[in-house]
């Protein structure tokens, strides 16, 4: 559902994504692991559409984002790290702002914005105004709007910043859910226990490079830590004393 | 008094590193400011030169320079004291900074001093690129000493720190008085007030007309005269800088101490109001929520309603432009500036009527000029709006930019649809003011509608192009959105309208100089179609092409990098 092939980012002389390719599957929740500056916000946004790449390509439900990029945007949500919405916008008018920016029909689009509205607990802040919310409700609004008009890929960084314990819980059993139901989610974070609770299939980077890429228990054969969890296998491949 | 500089350091850093730091956009940046060096020189070598011409041509004629400084000095005031208020209330009310600025042991008089100082420093840059060489420009004509180049520019900064004053103290009870919650009952009140006035401008203009005619150029004079009026501190000013010229130190030292006087009163207002208001102020442009409940449902339906044949996104955009704007504060305040210095624009326009006096071919020539001089004038109210409205359209979508890029809209079409937003409420009013002039001028009705016509093509280009250049200067990291306007980037789109602006006069010029030289076109309908409508298809052609070239331009700026 997603691929990327031989994908860099060059800022002058500094690689901030060094010539990454990835396949992730159709409905799973596949996480992208790395300390920080490791260059995942930078590939997510790539995906996005938001940065342009210095080379490679990126493949969003067979369509080409650098060729095609209106169809490939239509079919993903983006849940940013920090929500940054329209202030002076209600959190309706928000809703249907994206709602018609990804053409979803009116009748279809209301009924929509009511369940994820209701889903995320936003339902009476429905007609305050954006700036009057807090960062938890926004982070939470963004996710409606990631939602809202039916996404088959959904791209999330760090989604668990600023949401209180039942947000987070509730947010982690969505996941779960949309997978099932046949989404695709590419997960950018440095928690390794979402990961590890959420994630089908993983991939850390390091330094803008894919240093591995599979399942958990691939990953436990590489490093040949059978018994151990992702945060000790984490910390050694990303260790500083470790030469890759 | 150590924290003032430190307080101003982070706005200097920032504008150091935007310059360094930035790659292509630093360099954009640096390109804007050798054009602005550029310019003035520009500015002084003209206005010596035709200044030296006017002198050989009408030898026995004394070019007093006292008049037009003290109308120079007028208009930058009231710009001055218009920009002051508006960055004020950014600077002092919604500026990112302030919740940190806040927390630190800063005292009131320090963050009022460091504030002023800030607003200060972005209102006046522009208008000193655009008064300075000229006031240097007549110190050199009447061979004015190295001691005025000082002085002159000294003077004119005490006198120019009055408005900066009145406008912070503008600001502070503005926000203490009008809070954001009733910024959109304010923007309906400020609909009906427009309506009004062009109701009474309309009343007055038929008692004018009824009363008869006045000489045109006495009435100018007595306009310009009015800036000569003893109680304004301009004429003051004016006479000072100009026994400064002739080597006269006595009077600008009362000046300066007059200056300062008024200085002081205005800096006293301002503590005082911010001693008093200030708090008052900030926590009710902080008081979001539960003032008033938006119906969204309803709003929705309302804009599907009116905007049934656009497309989906385009209608998203154009509502989410209208509804951010009748909600911003900001906004609300420089629409009821504007709208002000607009009113008494069309109320002086006036002035402007037919010599009855004399020879029909000189009757026509003048009428020309004045047709002319409404649409350009015109025009540059409409710039001006533009430069406050429409150029930081793109950079007020801020930190929210992702929402766009990462949506299935591209950047061309959101620049359209922008430009679709702004078209039809700029039209509205740059209509209203070429219809009044026109009709001020007492011309025919074809010219009425002319000048109308090729108002609302003009506003179409200029809204196009305050888009495409906003968009080719977008900066979305802002402290507080009133910086957009008094950006490099905004100076940039005022020299580019000049210049379009400039082109529009020449299709404009043959069209109404064919129907008001040529009796036998003014004759027939047919023919008076076709002139007015081959004038009016070039300047469309041409406001057209000005769009789509500032829209590519600008969309391409905006392509992800």
């Amino acid at each position: 559902m997603i691929t990327l092939k031989n994908l860099s980012k060059s800022y002058g002389s500094f690689k901030a994504v060094n010539n990454i390719s990835l396949q992730v599957p159709s409905g799973g929740i596949f996480a992208f692991l790395g300390v920080n500056g490791a260059g995942k916000t930078t590939t997510i946004r790539m995906i996005t559409g938001i940065l342009k790449p210095s080379s490679g390509s990126i493949y969003l439900g067979g369509h080409d984002l650098l060729a095609d990029p209106l169809q490939a945007k239509a079919i993903t949500g983006y849940i940013p790290d920090r929500p940054n919405l329209y202030p002076k916008l209600t959190g309706r008018e928000f809703l249907n702002f994206m709602c018609d920016l990804y053409r979803v029909p009116g009748k279809h689009a209301e009924k929509r914005i009511d369940e994820v509205l209701e889903e995320y607990s936003l339902t009476q802040w429905q007609d305050e105004l954006i700036e009057s919310y807090s960062h938890g409700m926004k982070q939470r609004l963004a996710t409606c709007a990631a939602l809202v008009h039916d996404p088959r890929v959904l791209i999330v960084d760090e989604p668990m910043v600023g949401l209180d314990p039942h947000g987070a819980r509730n947010l982690k059993e969505a996941f779960k859910r949309y997978a099932k139901a046949g989404v695709t989610i590419l997960l950018s974070t440095h928690s390794l226990n979402v990961a590890e609770e959420l994630a089908d299939n993983l991939a850390i980077i390091h330094k803008g490079s894919i240093l591995t890429t599979g399942t958990l228990d691939d990953i436990r054969e590489l490093t040949g830590k059978h018994e151990e969890g992702l945060e000790d296998m984490f910390l050694e491949l990303t260790s500083p004393s470790v030469e890759h | 008094m150590t924290i003032i500089p430190a307080l101003l350091q982070p706005r200097l850093l920032t504008i150091k590193n935007r310059w360094l730091k930035s790659g292509k956009r630093g360099f954009r940046e640096f390109f804007a400011a050798a054009l602005s060096l550029v310019l003035m020189y520009g500015i002084f070598t003209s206005t010596l030169s035709t200044l030296r011409d006017v002198r050989q041509l009408l030898p026995d004629i004394i070019i007093e320079p006292t008049i037009p400084l003290s109308i120079m000095l007028a208009t930058l005031s009231c710009m001055i004291f218009l920009s002051a208020t508006v960055s004020a209330i950014g600077a002092l009310f919604l500026s990112k900074d302030l919740e940190l600025i806040h927390s630190t042991p800063v005292s009131t008089g320090a963050l009022l001093f460091a504030k002023t100082c800030e607003v200060g420093i972005s209102v006046s840059w522009m208008v000193s690129i655009f008064a300075l060489p000229g006031l240097l420009a007549f110190g050199a004509f009447y061979g004015a000493g190295p001691l005025f180049m000082i002085a002159a520019p000294l003077l004119c900064m005490t006198f120019f720190a009055v408005p900066v004053s009145l406008g912070v103290v503008t600001a502070i009870l503005f926000a203490a008085l009008l809070p954001s919650e009733r910024g959109r009952p304010l923007f309906i009140s400020l609909l009906i007030l427009v309506f009004g006035c062009v109701l009474v401008f309309m009343n007055g203009l038929a008692w004018s007309q009824a009363v008869g005619q006045d000489d045109p150029i006495r009435h100018l004079e007595r306009v310009a005269s009015l800036t000569m009026n003893p109680w304004l501190p301009t004429s003051h000013c004016a006479h000072a800088i100009t026994a400064l010229m002739r080597g006269e130190f006595t009077v600008p030292l009362l000046a300066i101490l007059e200056s300062l006087g008024a200085l002081s009163l205005a800096a006293f207002m301002m503590r005082f109001s911010f001693i008093r208001l200030y708090d008052r102020g900030l926590s009710r442009t902080r008081l979001t929520g539960n003032i008033f409940k938006i119906h969204s449902r309803t709003a929705h339906k309302i804009s599907r309603l009116l905007l049934p044949f656009s497309s989906a996104s385009t209608r998203a955009i154009v509502t989410k432009e209208y509804k951010v704007f009748s909600r911003d504060l900001t906004h609300t305040v420089q629409l009821a500036l504007l709208l002000g210095l607009t009113f008494l624009y069309l109320y002086n326009y006036q002035a402007l009527q037919g010599p009855t006096n004399a020879s029909e071919d000189v009757m026509a020539i003048w009428n020309i000029f004045l047709l002319l001089s409404n649409v350009a004038l015109g025009s540059l109210v409409v710039t001006s709006i533009c430069s406050r409205f429409v150029f930081p359209s793109v950079s007020l979508e801020g930190q929210s930019f992702w929402l766009i890029q990462a949506a299935p809209v591209s950047i061309r079409d959101m620049l359209k649809a922008k430009c679709k937003s702004w078209t039809l409420p700029v039209s509205c009013i740059g209509g209203v003011i070429f219809i009044s002039g026109a009709m001020a001028l007492n011309a025919d009705m074809p010219l009425v509608l002319a000048s109308c016509a090729a108002g609302v093509i003009i506003c179409h280009g200029l809204v196009g192009l305050g888009i495409g250049v906003g968009a080719f200067f977008s900066q979305f990291e802002w402290e507080h959105s009133t910086q957009i306007s008094t950006s490099l980037g905004s100076f940039i789109f005022m020299i580019t309208s000049m210049i379009v602006l400039s082109l529009n006069m020449v299709p404009l010029g043959c069209m109404f100089g064919a129907y008001l030289l040529f009796p036998e076109i003014q004759g027939g309908e047919t023919s008076t179609l076709i002139v007015l409508g081959i004038g009016l298809l070039s300047t469309y052609l041409l406001n057209k092409g000005v769009c789509w070239w500032a829209i590519s331009t600008g969309a391409r700026a905006l392509q992800p990098k």
